[in-house]
């Protein structure tokens, strides 16, 4: 690619001169978004503005720590922790399923669960969702009232995080201990939806399908790659290898109540491992093909999300506003304003945007952000929605839709002791409909990096990678299974034309029903879906569970490097086309496609399509 | 044992005299604030008169301790409106055991200068709604029929399509203000998915899945 991108044509052309575009590359693309779908200017901004036109109250910067992800509950004794039993017939859980779960769940087999069989689980984990109080400042008098997901430690907000290995199928009871009489913003009743892994639709967080307080759901996760039809059986959950997944997370889904329940704290983390990407930095565990990626303590899940807080320090939701919730502050893993001590070495941070509605735009700056200096430092991205590049791309900036993911491997090992670096949000955001695409300057940070350590720390990650040469020449962290020609020639060809009347979300014309499937993919196949969205002023992070795809236009031009991946979730800006690229394998049943704007999916901007025989 | 309407009264006394929320800006557009897990909120008291020329205070006489459901309407209407009412005709007889007794439906003219309540009334005989069976047209002042369309999320914050009243909000709100749960769904949704929704509201009904899910 040349030096102007794609981003600049798309900016020149809208900007109708050669104003931005000499303002774009005359400052070496450092202004500009490079990670953006479209592209605005550059704007005075160093406040989050908030949909409520509340404001916060002050609350000291910098002065808690990062929470660092507790580990789920695991059973050592496996299927015997489980209290009721665990039972392949009975696994959907006791609730309304227990006595009329066969209507509801035709058994396959006389399995609960598709392909049991084939993948029965060997490691059993435990969630509790309670209610609990959550402080998410010091300064905050009043700790807020949440739901939260329990790990070893109790509840947390984030939950707890799964670090799960392919080949290592799982269970999860998802057991609903929330009050049944809860009053106030969010339903007492979970739908648990394990974003984007390849798992059956009984085990997917089906909107629907939500388990009331007191009653459980075993949800199955296979851990195997996708096309394992195809491919076959083999070591480290066979399929694909190319299909791995890594960076994922959980969160509630419940009809029409899934804004509210994920505001209230229903959001944690899950990573999967394989052979390349292993939570092995010091290539003991797959010599022969471990990418060494930072690990253990160096590899840090990041959530975002934007509460926002009355005078009193309640934190406040309005269920009336349907375009999307704003708060006016960041919390990173359950925390406003926290600091990380750092050692000079490679870190690698998976980056979350966990909503409800705020679109974030990352940039990295040494020392605090000032207006028209630049500070900024090149970051090198290794993955997009959880996974691995080909081949990492340094960029700028990451500019993230909701649960959009990006991992960043930051390198703290050039700077000396006490230096300080802040992930700074510089997207410019006014309301729920989506951001402006204009960049603040100096925009919002909304977490320090503290560095420690008079000389560098002994770093054994990535052996294989420097700034200096970038990027790293013959190295392919993970080949992309591209279309093949014949694919492409074959593929079923659909539309989805996004669209808005009378407020409600339309999907070719018609309004969005998730009780019937709008389209229904036969197993096996493989389609290009064109997803287009026609309103001017509305941006939309369309989510397709279940199966990744691939962009292979974006407004009728290839995508660019960092969109060259497999991706769950497309940020679909104002009057904009993409195609993707999907296959569909493996297991059978029900999902959707939504915008994961959550306020926007609670007002039935989703679709559900099926895998059918 | 406390019952249910004792449990919300202690609620609110436990939140009586609701501090004053202070809006720092974009007051107007803010629309109801809710504290999580307290209920706070300020759904518009203002006055409004039904089909029969009774006159109420929306939130203490028509909100406060039910179920409810809110739509935006028009007598004159040959949009969605005729088919949005057919539709709340479905979700009132599917709910026909509770309408009227804890369940309320309201439909809030957008032309309160033309839509007297006697030409509401005759709304109603010609579209099939029965007299006293818990449905009020509603009439109130322009000015605080644009409150209740703000406050309640009926507004479109496009102001192009705001003001073109063809593309007024076909959401339809329903909450249970006894349980401060509050949800919306397109009216012209299918009906037995927001009929159970409603009944879902209430924390004591025993739930089923919303879909049918296919054989496999």
């Amino acid at each position: 690619m040349s030096a102007i991108n794609r981003r600049d044509l798309l900016k020149y052309s809208l900007a109708g001169g050669g104003a931005a575009l000499a303002l774009r590359t005359g400052i070496a693309g450092q202004l500009g978004c490079d990670s953006c779908s479209t592209s605005g200017g550059v704007v005075a901004g160093s406040t989050l503005t908030s949909s409520s036109g509340l404001s916060s109250p002050p609350m000291r910067q910098w002065v808690d720590a990062l929470p660092i992800a507790q580990d789920a509950s695991e059973y050592s004794n496996g299927a015997a922790g489980y209290n009721p039993p665990f039972d392949v017939m009975e696994t959907l859980g006791r609730d309304w399923w227990a006595t009329n779960k066969a209507a509801s769940y035709p058994l396959v087999n006389g399995l609960a669960h598709q392909r049991y069989n084939e993948f029965p689980a060997q490691r059993w984990y435990q969630i509790d969702v309670k209610d609990t109080l959550w402080k998410f400042h010091t300064d905050l008098v009043t700790p807020a009232p949440m739901f939260a997901y329990c790990g070893v430690n109790g509840p947390s907000i984030p939950g707890p995080i799964i670090r799960a290995r392919y080949g290592e199928p799982i269970m999860v009871r998802i057991n609903n201990l929330l009050s049944k009489n809860h009053f106030g913003v969010g339903v007492p009743e979970t739908a648990t939806h394990l974003h984007n892994l390849h798992s059956p639709c009984e085990s997917d967080g089906f909107p629907g399908d939500f388990v009331t307080p007191g009653n459980y759901r075993d949800q199955h996760y296979p851990m195997i790659r996708a096309g394992y039809d195809q491919y076959g059986a083999g070591a480290n959950g066979g399929g694909d290898f190319r299909e791995s997944l890594g960076t994922l997370w959980y969160h509630d889904h419940r009809f029409n109540f899934t804004s509210q329940n994920v505001y209230k704290g229903l959001f944690g983390f899950f990573n999967a491992f394989d052979e390349y990407d292993c939570n092995d930095e010091t290539g003991t565990l797959f010599p022969q093909t471990n990418l060494r990626l930072p690990s253990g303590k160096y590899d840090i899940m990041l959530a975002f999300n934007d509460p926002q807080f009355d005078n009193s320090g309640n934190i406040f939701f309005n269920v009336f506003d349907t375009d999307g919730h704003l708060g006016d502050r960041v919390a990173v893993n359950g925390k406003i304003w926290p600091f990380l001590n750092v050692e000079r070495r490679k870190y690698r941070f998976r980056l979350l945007d966990a909503g409800p509605s705020r679109w974030y735009q990352f940039w990295l700056s040494k020392g605090l952000p000032k207006a028209g200096v630049n500070s900024w430092l090149p970051m090198a991205v290794i993955g997009n929605d959880g996974n691995l590049f080909e081949n990492p791309v340094k960029l700028n900036s990451v500019m993230m839709g909701v649960a959009n993911r990006y991992d960043v491997v930051i390198d703290f090992s050039q700077y000396n002791a006490g230096d300080t670096l802040y992930l700074v949000n510089r997207a410019e955001q006014i309301s729920g409909r989506g951001p402006t695409y204009n960049v603040m300057d100096p925009g919002v940070p909304v977490l320090k990096f503290i560095v420690q350590g008079t000389t560098p720390a002994a770093d054994p990650s990535m052996p294989w990678f420097s700034f200096a040469n970038f990027p790293a020449s013959g190295v392919s962290m993970r080949p992309l299974p591209r279309p093949t020609a014949l694919e492409l020639s074959t593929a079923v060809q659909r539309s989805f034309n996004f669209n808005r009347a009378n407020g409600g979300w339309t999907v070719n014309s018609k309004l969005a029903d998730i009780s019937v499937p709008t389209v229904s993919p036969k197993q096996g196949t493989c389609e290009i879906w064109s997803i287009t969205n026609s309103s001017a002023s509305w941006s939309h992070p369309v989510h397709i569970h279940f199966e990744e795809f691939q962009i292979l236009s974006r407004n009728g031009v290839p995508p660019a490097p960092y969109e060259v991946c497999r991706k769950d979730v497309l940020q679909l800006g104002p009057n904009e086309t993409v195609r993707c690229f999907f296959r569909f394998r493996d297991f059978l049943g029900h999902y959707v496609m939504h915008c994961h704007n959550v306020v926007h999916e609670d007002h039935a901007m989703m679709i559900r399509w099926d895998i059918v025989k | 044992m406390m019952n249910r309407r004792g449990f919300f009264a202690s609620l609110a006394a436990a939140a009586a005299a609701p501090a004053a929320i202070v809006l720092s800006r974009k007051s107007a557009s803010a629309g109801i604030v809710h504290a999580v897990g307290e209920g706070k909120h300020n759904i518009p008291n203002v006055l409004v008169t039904d089909q029969d020329g009774k006159t109420y205070h929306f939130y203490d006489d028509l909100v406060k301790g039910k179920t409810v459901m809110f739509n935006f309407f028009y007598a004159d209407c040959t949009g969605i409106c005729p088919r949005q009412t057919s539709a709340l005709l479905k979700i009132q007889a599917m709910l026909s055991d509770r309408v009227g007794k804890d369940i309320f439906i309201y439909s809030v003219s957008l032309k309160p200068e033309i839509d007297k309540p006697k030409h509401l009334k005759e709304y109603a005989a010609m579209h099939g709604i029965k007299p006293n069976s818990g449905w009020l047209l509603l009439n109130a002042r322009r000015k605080d029929m644009e409150t209740l369309r703000e406050r309640l999320g009926f507004k479109d914050s496009d102001p192009v399509l705001d003001a073109d009243i063809n593309q007024h909000t076909g959401i339809l709100r329903f909450g249970s203000d006894v349980w401060d749960r509050w949800s919306g769904y397109p009216l012209l949704g299918k009906a037995e998915t927001i009929a159970e929704m409603i009944r879902q509201l209430d924390p004591d009904y025993v739930k089923k899945p919303l879909f049918d899910h296919p054989a496999r």
